[in-house]
């Protein structure tokens, strides 16, 4: 089976901070990326503004609690209240992540590290398809960034993710902000990570910055993506071609002028590596 | 090696509590068998980057859904109490949103606190806030809309509320300690006195309004979707005779103003858009 969504260009998160922009429609943007959870509600403002953003550009449902990789049973009501926005939002696309985040009815509100085992991906492969089938259309999974591998996985986690998009037929968000903390806290490559991604298959990318703790990197979403994270984007765009790129910033959030000049630089970046990857072709 | 279900179960209550934090137990040791030290970071000092997460993020949550609470407790007596309300209370809905639902009761479960006995008072009531924050849009009804209708017909008009309308019962004025500019300073000087409050949207600003004892009446009949002539009825225990059709009229005419009156024709318009 094929993977297609459309090119977006370049877009940044839907956060309250910028709401008052959004609604007097000085927020101009190529696309936005909503998280789902923060829609399922009844009304207000969240929804209006969403309503709004819809209405000036694409909009995507990003979510963050799906819990893929659970072995509790798929949360029915979460599912309903999935494709409730789904339909009322009509998004480009929607994505939430590898991992999971409940277990017992319990909901830690993380995205947890899963063992890369063939059991881990025979469950998530099956649950994949059974919400791909409740929300009629394939998603896009993530790779998250992580603190901890497990000693019995049985590959990396480029390998998994790969073979989950396969087996499961859905497409990749790949963040190369979270390969790149993966990697730093697991002394992987994440070049060698970026590479094996399955080209046809990665239908948006996000970036972010995070902080550097000393003993670890940690996914703050909380300033500027660091230079280590363009090189990698670089090597993401000569691997996959243009793909609809995201700025997630969450925390410490800037004015808009300088969240829309991370996007603006995403666009040069993936334009100069286009340029570059053509002039060395032609 | 553990099955997947054996190992989220350890993994999330390994993180998911407090102890842990304080290293005291050290985390599950078949699941830090399974977790590769590499580095500067050993296997507890991982599970706990995750534990540290876990509580940052969801008291985080719960200062920014109670933040008079949190302003008036201070940051570590609110950490404190907030992350034992979580420990017993682990949140069982997908959405952060309803990470709160039960920290007014937790509050009031424990008994008052003997320096600050408002508290759960307080927690209901920025928790009721939310709730109308967020509550299902409806089309409030107009003025001209009311006049159209002949007062041959009034007795038997029923009002509906909109859904952002909350009446909210406190042993304590907490909506001055939410307005006060030092709501610390604020909590030395309060007094108990028993407080109704309507909490209403306009737009997508939250207001609340203290409510006399005939406003009180008349919410309650017209929560419980009572004509307008019950209303009236009501109003008599309280009024002369005189005073009572006035008064109702006045409420109504307020309510239109704050927009806490639904359009009849709402639901069928917004029936046929979907």
């Amino acid at each position: 089976m094929a993977f297609s969504v459309p090119y977006l260009g370049h877009g940044v998160g839907l956060r309250t901070t910028h709401f008052p922009r959004v609604l007097d429609r000085t927020a101009r943007v190529d696309w936005f990326e909503a998280i789902s959870e923060n829609f399922m509600i009844d009304g207000g403002r969240p929804l209006a503004v969403l309503e709004r953003a819809r209405t000036s550009g694409p909009v995507v449902l990003h979510g963050v609690s799906l819990s893929l990789g659970s072995t509790d049973p798929l949360n029915d009501r979460y599912l309903q209240a999935l494709r409730a926005l789904v339909d009322r939002v009509a998004p480009a696309w929607v994505s939430d992540h590898l991992c999971w985040g409940s277990v017992g009815g319990r909901y830690a509100h993380d995205l947890l590290p899963l063992p890369y085992t063939e059991e881990a991906l025979r469950h998530i492969v099956t649950r994949l398809k059974m919400v791909q089938d409740r929300l009629g259309r394939q998603i896009l999974i993530e790779n998250v960034s992580s603190y901890l591998t497990f000693a019995h996985s049985a590959m990396p986690e480029w390998e998994f993710l790969a073979a989950v998009s396969e087996q499961a037929d859905c497409g990749i968000l790949l963040d190369v902000n979270n390969v790149y903390v993966s990697a730093v806290n697991h002394g992987f490559d994440a070049e060698r990570y970026i590479t094996s991604m399955p080209a046809d298959r990665v239908g948006q990318i996000h970036l972010a910055g995070h902080s550097d703790k000393g003993t670890h990197l940690l996914d703050t979403h909380d300033g500027h993506v660091v230079p280590a994270v363009w090189d990698l984007y670089r090597l993401a765009v000569q691997r996959c071609g243009p793909v609809s790129t995201l700025i997630e910033w969450d925390d410490r959030i800037p004015e808009w002028a300088v969240l829309c000049a991370e996007a603006e630089r995403a666009r040069t970046v993936e334009a100069e590596t286009l340029e570059e990857a053509h002039a060395a072709t032609a | 090696m553990l099955p997947l279900r054996e190992l989220q179960a350890r993994f999330l209550r390994s993180i998911a509590t407090t102890a842990e934090l304080s290293g005291v137990h050290g985390f599950d040791p078949a699941l830090r068998e399974l977790v590769e030290a590499r580095g500067p970071l050993g296997s507890a000092q991982r599970l706990g980057v995750y534990a540290e997460m876990y509580w940052a993020r969801l008291v985080d949550v719960l200062r920014n859904d109670f933040p008079r609470v949190s302003a008036i407790l201070g940051d570590d007596r609110f950490t404190t109490l907030a992350s034992a309300y979580l420990e017993r209370n682990p949140s069982t809905n997908p959405s952060v949103r309803w990470v709160g639902t039960g920290f007014a009761d937790f509050l009031a479960e424990r008994g008052p606190l003997a320096d600050l006995p408002f508290l759960a008072d307080l927690a209901r009531f920025e928790w009721t806030r939310l709730a109308v924050f967020d509550a299902a849009d409806a089309v409030p009804l107009r003025l001209e809309a009311l006049r159209a209708i002949p007062p041959s017909k009034w007795p038997r008009l029923t009002f509906r509320p909109v859904p952002a309308l909350r009446v909210l019962r406190c042993a304590w004025p907490v909506h001055e300690l939410w307005a006060a500019d030092d709501p610390k300073a604020a909590a030395t000087m309060v007094r108990p006195a028993a407080t109704v409050l309507r909490v209403w949207r306009e737009a997508f600003t939250v207001y609340q309004t203290q409510v006399d004892t005939v406003e009180q009446v008349a919410l309650r009949q017209l929560l419980a979707g009572a004509p307008f002539g019950v209303v009236c009825d009501r109003l008599e225990a309280l009024l002369p005779p005189p005073a009572v059709a006035r008064e109702a009229g006045a409420l109504i005419l307020r309510w239109v103003e704050d927009q806490i009156l639904a359009s009849p024709l709402a639901p069928s318009r917004r029936g046929r858009a979907q």
